[in-house]
């Protein structure tokens, strides 16, 4: 029998019900723990409408329903005081979610269900997931689910979202909350503002522009706690500017602290029948805090750490280096020996295999980056990471909050400086995204694995790690620069949130990276196949008679026309030829590298190539890295920062500071290591 | 339940002799470490530093001295009668995470010598790439056994009696 | 409110447990702060003072307070015996 209606529901597949799902939260309650839970990997990775902010969407199904779930930015409240708050506040609006699903950590009770009240009064159908469960009785507390679940009036379903326990009561409740209406919330305020907020509402109600199922009460509270995104809305609605300043007159400023309190006291007598409150105490974490905060120990302990995972992705990526280059010269020896059409033969050999080869040999060290960064992240240290560097990001206008985007920086700037949206301070997030492109990206290693791996041998990863840090200065001496001139003012007070120490799991290690990592990939199959065969174009062109990636050939009438301005950091013309198609993205400097310098027509790769040729040392390609690592964000770069600061300005300045700050510091390595003779 | 007030004096002198041994051999793997460098880039071959065989660099040791400092500064910290239990557990980890990198090195260089065959590698012998800290692994792992496992294993009870 | 002597957060010496009295530094600073959990009435602990920023304990979390946070927020001890004692010393 049981056989026979699953396969009812198969053939049923088709006529589903979607329900669609906002997943909101806390940040550190196990959020995207939770969505990797329902959705696997079901996963897309999207826009925000307006801002290109990563939305991650992801569907599960269970019975006869479908669930589209979102994930929404981890935020303490709604209240759009940052930009993450103001998006998960303008999807619950817009988005239309039939059910959010709040996750909340259940020792942190009291804080969590601040958000609830907040979506709550938006309107939303609210499902509770009361995750971590498993950790109340160790603090000595314990939560009454039933009859928490009664007192608020919606249901709570006990959960430990990382051993998958409680996903089918939540998706019961998923279901019933979507098929019945959820009772208001009890929150009365005071007289005075329950007042105003029922005469906002009714001069609310006489205008027939505002959407007829818009939450009114919400509109009317906003209005008395003088939102300053209210007067724009009520506007795009039509509203005459004398209603608006009607309107807003109701506005006090103590109303807003007012209502907060009053949440706050809804909240305590709700959970005083169901929560017994954990005792504050110290724990082992708060020891380890101590220690990794310490006054003296925490930079040398930080530095210590970050020179550990590099050598660690340098140790790691080398044999998978060696295999995938193995591979790749096995597989141009093949083409330039089967096949017969000299030209294909070159476009295959030189062109896709030796360009794509060089870009694919660092496959192993960007995931093995990725995964470090994100072991780092899991077990909560790049939180400590930031309180450690602090007092250094105060002395140059910042604070620790951005170092938390510098550090992503390391795998990917894009991410990084979609990351800044958690910071409160427009002026600090600014600075904070135009410093981001010197903090050196996964795709700017492979330049100084090459090079640092062919001229500095043993000492490599120290000469890597010294570029890591080089950018790190480089990104704060800019900061201060920035807020002495165009972004004059104080940082937002630092308020951080550090979550408890966790042993990091293999598993969500692998998967982000696998996340992050397929980026790389995908790139390395669009625009970095386009461009090395874009420069194999050049390389041979004009066809017959020419060398290939010789002298006479178009790509070094390129080349030699630019060559003027980087001689004097030690560059030919291939090497210019190369840092040019960077610009559009970074592993294609040393893809078009492998396209120019290690031809097909043997069956070495890229390293032996380099070593052969002339035109490469060790003071050059130190050089050829600083330049690297500083110049040009990436295209991908380029229109995140557009986007995200909003303004072409800031994002032509950052293009131009970064490249002339790039070619002064090449300068200046190759010229004092000239000076001191270690020149060819 | 933890206090910030010294609770356990017993880990005072683990946390001297731990940090004595590991500062000592940090110094003169740095030192050593320096003259090995610069015996290397003037190509000095005779240079009496050659005789010890071990990998050149300064980092390694670093990451010895960080050790040794974190347990120094608990001891003294001890000594205060403020709890140092903090200092012990994360001199433990990083020494723990230090000689994994260290042993990942390791094997991936025999991996790469003798499997891959790589040209770099054809005088290597394990002895190029034997970092002084796995040498003292002995010492965290024993109080890691000592101050950590103990807790582990009544943690990993407690779990059992739940369930 | 009361007779006691309040004191900024960020004075308050590691290991001591003390309840929030007020937050100072304009009302929209103060309602983000709450918003965060952060509130008049609670009892924090003192994790770690000494140099950057404060680390204070809340139930379960913990947060990072910077030096300039941390003197707007003004305390009052929750273990009253102790100060008055520690008053009387000083005298």
């Amino acid at each position: 029998m049981a056989i026979k209606t699953k396969k009812v529901k198969d053939i049923s597949d088709g006529s589903k019900i979607t329900i669609n799902i906002a997943l909101a939260g806390n940040p550190n309650t196990g959020k995207s723990t939770l969505f990797n839970a329902l959705t696997g990997l079901k996963q897309k990775i999207g826009n925000w409408s307006g801002v290109t902010v990563e939305k991650k969407e992801g569907k599960r199904s269970f019975n006869n329903f479908e669930l589209s779930i979102t994930d929404l930015p981890g935020t303490y409240s709604l209240s759009a005081s940052s930009l993450d708050e103001q998006i998960a506040r303008d999807f619950i609006i817009n988005g239309n979610p039939e059910v959010v699903v709040q996750i909340v950590d259940a020792s942190n009770l009291e804080r969590n269900l601040y958000l609830t009240t907040m979506l709550r009064e938006l309107g939303a159908r609210v499902v509770i997931a009361l995750n971590m469960m498993d950790l109340l009785k160790k603090d000595g507390s314990s939560i009454d689910v039933q009859k928490l679940s009664t007192e608020l009036g919606i249901p709570v379903v006990p959960m430990i979202a990382n051993k998958k326990i409680g996903i089918d009561d939540l998706e019961k409740a998923i279901e019933s909350v979507y098929q019945e209406d959820q009772k208001p919330m009890g929150i009365k305020y005071s007289k005075e503002i329950e007042n105003a907020l029922s005469k906002i509402q009714k001069m609310l109600e006489t205008i027939p522009s505002i959407p007829s199922d818009f939450n009114l009460r919400w509109l009317a509270t906003q209005i008395l706690q003088n939102n300053s995104e209210i007067p724009t809305l009520l506007e795009s609605w039509n509203v005459k500017s004398e209603i608006v300043g009607e309107l807003t007159s109701f506005s006090k400023e103590d109303y807003e602290a007012e209502i907060i309190d009053s949440k706050y006291e809804y909240i305590s007598k709700v959970t005083s029948k169901a929560w017994k409150k954990a005792e504050t105490k110290v724990t082992r974490s708060d020891l380890i805090d101590r220690v990794v905060t310490h006054k003296w120990l925490g930079i040398p302990i930080f530095l210590m750490i970050m020179w550990g995972s590099f050598q660690f992705v340098f140790a790691i990526a080398v044999p998978f280096m060696e295999l995938v280059d193995m591979f790749f010269g096995w597989l141009a020896g093949l083409l330039v020996e089967s096949i017969q059409i000299e030209w294909l033969g070159s476009l295959l050999g030189d062109g896709i295999v030796g360009g794509l080869g060089a870009v694919l040999i660092f496959v192993p060290p960007i995931f093995t980056m990725f995964f470090i960064l994100s072991i780092l992240e899991d077990s909560g240290y790049l939180a400590r990471a930031a309180f450690v560097m602090d007092k250094l990001m105060v002395k140059f206008g910042l604070h620790g909050h951005s170092f938390i985007p510098m550090l992503l920086g390391f795998g990917c700037n894009v991410p990084a400086i979609m990351s800044t949206r958690s910071l409160k301070n427009n002026k600090d997030r600014m600075i904070t995204i135009l410093i981001n492109p010197f903090m050196s990206c996964g795709a700017r290693m492979p330049v100084f694995i090459l090079f640092a791996g062919l001229f500095f041998g043993a000492t490599a990863g120290t000469v890597i790690f010294a570029l890591y840090i080089l950018g790190i200065v480089v990104a704060i001496l800019t900061a201060f620069l920035l807020r002495k001139t165009f972004f004059k003012g104080t940082s937002a007070p630092f308020i951080m949130e550090l979550p408890p120490y966790h042993s990091p799991k293999l598993r969500s290690a692998t998967v982000a990276m696998w996340d992050k990592g397929k980026m790389y990939l995908k790139k390395a199959g669009t625009i970095i196949l386009i461009g090395v065969v874009f420069i194999w174009f050049l390389a041979a062109m004009p066809f017959g008679g020419v060398e290939y990636g010789g002298p006479d050939t178009w790509l070094a009438t390129v080349g030699t026309f630019f060559e003027p301005i980087f001689k004097p950091l030690g560059f030919d013309w291939r090497i210019v030829v190369a840092l040019i198609v960077g610009f559009v993205a970074k592993e294609l400097i040393v893809g078009s590298l492998g396209t120019i310098v290690g031809g097909g027509e043997s069956d070495e790769g890229i390293k032996s190539a380099i070593l052969a040729d002339g035109g490469f040392y060790a003071l050059n390609s130190l050089s050829l890295m600083v330049f690297t690592l500083l110049y040009f964000p990436c295209a991908a770069v380029v229109g995140v920062m557009r986007k995200e600061t909003g303004s072409w300005r800031w994002t032509i300045f950052t293009m131009v500071y970064s490249t002339v700050i790039a070619w002064l510091f090449a300068f200046a390595v190759f010229q004092i290591g000239s000076l001191m003779g270690f020149g060819l | 339940m933890e206090t910030l007030k010294n609770t356990s004096k017993d880990i005072k002198t683990s946390l001297l002799l731990g940090s004595l041994i590991f500062l000592i051999v940090a110094l003169a793997e740095i030192v050593l470490g320096a003259f090995k460098i610069y015996a290397d880039t003037k190509e000095l071959e005779e240079h009496w530093v050659n005789a010890i065989p071990f990998p050149p660099g300064i980092f390694p040791g670093l990451s010895i001295l960080i050790v040794g400092l974190v347990w120094l500064a608990g001891y003294f910290i001890c000594i205060r009668g403020q709890n140092a239990k903090g200092y012990l557990s994360v001199g433990i980890v990083i020494a723990l995470g230090f000689i994994l990198l260290f042993i990942v090195i390791l094997l991936t260089d025999v991996f790469n010598a003798y499997a891959l065959k790589l040209e770099d590698y054809e005088d290597w012998t394990a002895l190029a790439s034997l970092r002084w800290i796995i040498f003292l692994s002995p010492i965290p792992i024993f109080l890691a056994i000592k101050y950590e496992g103990f807790t582990v294993l009544r943690r990993r009870k407690e779990q059992l009696q739940q369930s | 409110m009361n007779n006691e002597i309040l004191v900024p957060l960020g004075f308050v010496s590691e290991g001591k447990k003390v309840r929030i009295v007020s937050i100072s530094g304009g009302t929209r600073l103060r309602n983000r702060i709450n918003e965060m959990g952060l509130r008049e009435g609670i009892d924090v602990i003192i994790i770690k003072n000494s140099f950057g920023p404060v680390i204070i304990a809340i139930g379960q979390t913990r947060f990072a307070l910077g030096r300039g946070i941390s003197a707007k927020i003004l305390t009052e001890s929750s273990e009253r015996k102790v100060e008055k004692w520690l008053l009387k010393l000083k005298k």
